[in-house]
């Protein structure tokens, strides 16, 4: 009895021409975080998902070389995460996460490229997770984001900057307090103008600032060492007088003085991260990692005060749609089953038309890019992208209409919420290039997804062989039910319920969504509102809200941002109670049963970090742990069976970096993972 | 062990419980209502087309086409601005 990896499931769209060759039309990026600009002005970006770094112009016009491949040996990466530049040699850090380890890389005035040395994978240091980097005075600072300390704090690490280690910080002294500030999952680190260390310590939510030593640095505006307050803190930036909080709020980054107290925001961005200065004036680099995209900003930073908001001007942005075919982007969760047939007679195609289109379809697109002008204010910009990216999926919907494409057997696919390209996508087989569009635009925020079979066909139901889709939506948490329209070959809106807000009928942040086999009831994991809402489709396929059970806490029978839930034959729920990190089990009426598991790093046994999502079969839990990235499988009683686990975007060895919602099947368990941009799947035997 | 985790969590849960943290906004929950009702119109639409052609299911499409854009442009649908 055990689970293996077995195949995936998203094509990667990595190949590049010859270089050095313009930026435009030749890249598609996959989750990219750091970047940096080197002693040249050449801009260096962590392509993190697909295991290379790609080297820039300072415009960002030209791709003058890439490096680096998927592996543990020299010039070899597992995620490569964060870059630094030396500012005195031609050297570029790279934080290597997956292979818990950083790099020195040497280049010349050609780009020519030579791995120096790799540090911090010794056994005395024996790095879990290094992240942000930090150079100053000759020493070098990791944030080592997944170390556990004794009780549970991550670290700093400070090495020689030739990578000798010199010590660790484990906890910052306060002056002000005899408690020490400790650290969880720190990622990004920046130096503020003294050569102090501003970290962004995502656990807590704060930005906490120390000295090399580890003392607290206190704000003069807070007379304490962290700003707090915010939803997110995943990396920091001290740039033009300015402590800038990517996440600090919303779709939006922060702005703080160097005294600590909040002077406004940007806003339009989606989930920016990393900020790095641009050697042009009030310029910042910002990678968004979900949009696949490094963007070239212009900001004065001086103009951003009394808590104002501010929208930068987008002069560049890097990175194609990942709508290639058979790529995915931002892919949340799957539904159905995967059974494999000869391609050519499951999908009907008319490849000559179909090559002409997509030659018509680019010059559209290269019409729309360029009405998009340099300059233009991010949160149009983002408006502006959103809008014509919504565009273009109507398009590639009417021309699939036109040539009449659609699936030979669309009651046996697995079905794929592809949320970055607004759209449902469809495959008959587990290999990487098989997916294919099935469904008319969605709205963005799209997010989980379960296959429903009425007891009966419902009036109005065009294909009662193919099961209703039921499909949440994070944004505007409206769940649509969509069925298979034969003639269009497309899923088509059925019904719909829900909408924003916290009245019993109503959801926020809806995300997992699961149907009770005993009733046929739709239960959705109501995150925002923390409870989980049942709904029930009638016989004449009207929606209604049955009940709803739950809310904010942490004692029993209370969740915490409940993300995910499972049902049983028995009409029995298991719920992930995200943020209690634990499992909680009702009956069908929503009675609270019981609970297992507590906070913890492992890959075996109920310890969990964030568990996610959750699915049911055969007596079996199925849980995917998000930070031990871990999929771990349970008994019904919570007694643990066996585990995956694997951190990297090693694409042969099945590893995870941010899996979101598993759907299991007859032992088959499909892990979409966000961040990597693909589904795994998985076999368990028993 | 478990001390940081625990205090990670129990610091989430206070700011939550506060309600500090920004539900929300009126003109979301508008947005989402709305847009909630102009679905349920092109589904009565898409449905009677169905049952005749091809070409009336597209131009019902089409129609919901069109009010969804509208609905982008208004820049007040939920997301990603809240």
């Amino acid at each position: 009895m055990g689970i293996s990896y077995h195949s995936y499931i998203g094509k990667t769209v990595d190949q590049l021409p010859d270089l050095p060759a313009a930026t435009d039309g030749n890249i598609s990026l996959n989750t990219p975080v750091g970047s940096c600009v080197d002693r040249m002005g050449n801009v260096w970006l962590a392509d993190t998902a697909h295991n290379r770094l790609v080297i820039f112009d300072q415009n960002l016009k030209h791709i003058l070389a890439v490096f680096g491949t998927v592996g543990d040996g020299a010039g070899q990466f597992n995620m490569p995460f964060r870059l630094l530049a030396h500012p005195d040699k031609n050297w570029i850090y790279v934080t290597d996460i997956g292979n818990y380890r950083i790099h020195i890389l040497q280049y010349d005035n050609h780009l020519n490229i030579n791995p120096l040395k790799c540090f911090g994978n010794e056994p005395a240091v024996d790095l879990k997770g290094p992240n942000g980097i930090v150079l100053a005075a000759g020493e070098v600072c990791v944030a080592d984001e997944f170390y556990e300390g004794s009780d549970g704090e991550s670290r700093l690490v400070i090495f020689s900057d030739d990578g000798e280690y010199k010590r660790s910080i484990h906890e910052i002294d306060c002056q002000y307090s005899s408690d020490p500030l400790h650290l969880l999952w720190p990622q990004g680190l920046s130096l503020d103008s003294q050569g102090n260390i501003c970290i962004a310590n995502t656990g807590f939510n704060t930005v906490v600032r120390c000295d090399w030593q580890g003392n607290g640095v206190p704000f003069s505006g807070l007379k304490k060492s962290y700003i707090d307050g915010l939803e997110l803190a995943r990396d920091v930036a001290c740039v033009q007088g300015r402590i800038l909080i990517p996440g600090g709020e919303a779709n939006a980054i922060s702005v703080y003085g160097m005294n600590g107290r909040k002077q406004g925001k940007l806003e339009g961005f989606f989930a920016p991260i990393q900020i790095t200065e641009h050697p042009g004036e009030n310029r910042l680099l910002i990678t968004e990692p979900i949009l696949a995209s490094l963007q070239l900003h212009e900001i004065n930073l001086r103009t951003v005060q009394r808590n104002n908001s501010r929208a930068t001007n987008v002069l560049v942005s890097v990175g194609d749609e990942r709508d290639n075919p058979g790529q995915l982007h931002f892919v949340t969760s799957v539904a159905g089953d995967v059974v494999p047939k000869d391609e050519r007679e499951g999908y009907n195609a008319n490849l000559q038309l179909e090559q002409w289109l997509n030659y018509q379809q680019n010059l559209q697109e290269q019409v729309v890019q360029m009405m998009q002008p340099a300059g233009m204010p991010s949160w149009l910009s983002l408006g502006v992208g959103w809008q014509a990216e919504w565009m273009q999926r109507w398009q590639q919907s009417w021309w699939r209409m036109f040539l009449g494409e659609k699936f030979e057997t669309p009651d046996e696919l697995l079905w794929m919420v592809d949320a970055g390209n607004y759209q449902l996508q469809a495959t008959e087989e587990a290999r990487p290039g098989s997916a294919r569009p099935v469904s008319l635009p969605m709205l963005p925020g799209s997010l989980g997804i379960a296959a429903l079979t009425p007891d009966s066909p419902l009036p109005g139901q065009l294909d009662p062989s193919v099961p209703l889709l039921v499909v949440s939506n994070y944004l505007s948490a409206i769940v649509t039910i969509y069925q298979y329209s034969p003639i269009l070959g497309e899923l088509v809106p059925y019904t719909v319920f829900g909408s924003l807000g916290s009245a019993p009928w109503q959801l926020n942040k809806p995300q997992g969504i699961a149907i009770d086999p005993s009733t046929n009831d739709i239960l959705i994991a109501d995150s925002g509102n923390n409870r989980i809402a049942r709904w029930r489709l009638n016989a004449i396929g009207i929606a209604g809200l049955v009940d709803t059970f739950g809310s904010l806490g942490e004692g029993d029978g209370e969740f915490h941002t409940p993300s995910d839930i499972a049902v049983d034959k028995d009409g029995l729920c298991y719920v992930t109670d995200q943020f209690n990190n634990r499992i909680q089990i009702f009956d069908r009426d929503g009675a609270w049963l019981n609970s297992f598991g507590e906070a913890g790093y492992g890959v075996t046994g109920a310890k969990f970090l964030l568990p996610t999502s959750i699915e049911h079969e055969d007596n079996f839990l199925f849980v995917s742990d998000l930070v031990n990235r871990a999929i771990k499988v349970f008994d019904t009683q919570g007694n643990f069976i066996d585990s995956f686990s694997g951190f990297g975007a090693d694409a042969e060895k099945g590893q995870l970096w941010m899996p979101y919602l598993l759907h299991v099947r007859e032992g088959k368990v499909f892990l979409p993972d966000c961040a990597l941009n693909r589904v795994n799947v998985y076999q368990f035997e028993y | 062990m478990g001390n940081v985790f625990q205090r990670a969590t129990g610091k989430r849960l206070k700011h939550r419980q506060s309600g500090s943290e920004a539900g929300p906004s009126a003109a979301s929950c508008a947005e989402s209502e709305a847009l909630l009702n102009q679905f349920r119109e092109v589904i009565v639409e898409v449905e009677s087309a169905q049952q005749d052609k091809k070409e009336q299911a597209i131009n019902s499409l089409k129609d919901l086409h069109s009010r969804h854009r509208k609905a982008l442009k208004s820049q007040c649908l939920t997301g990603p601005t809240e």
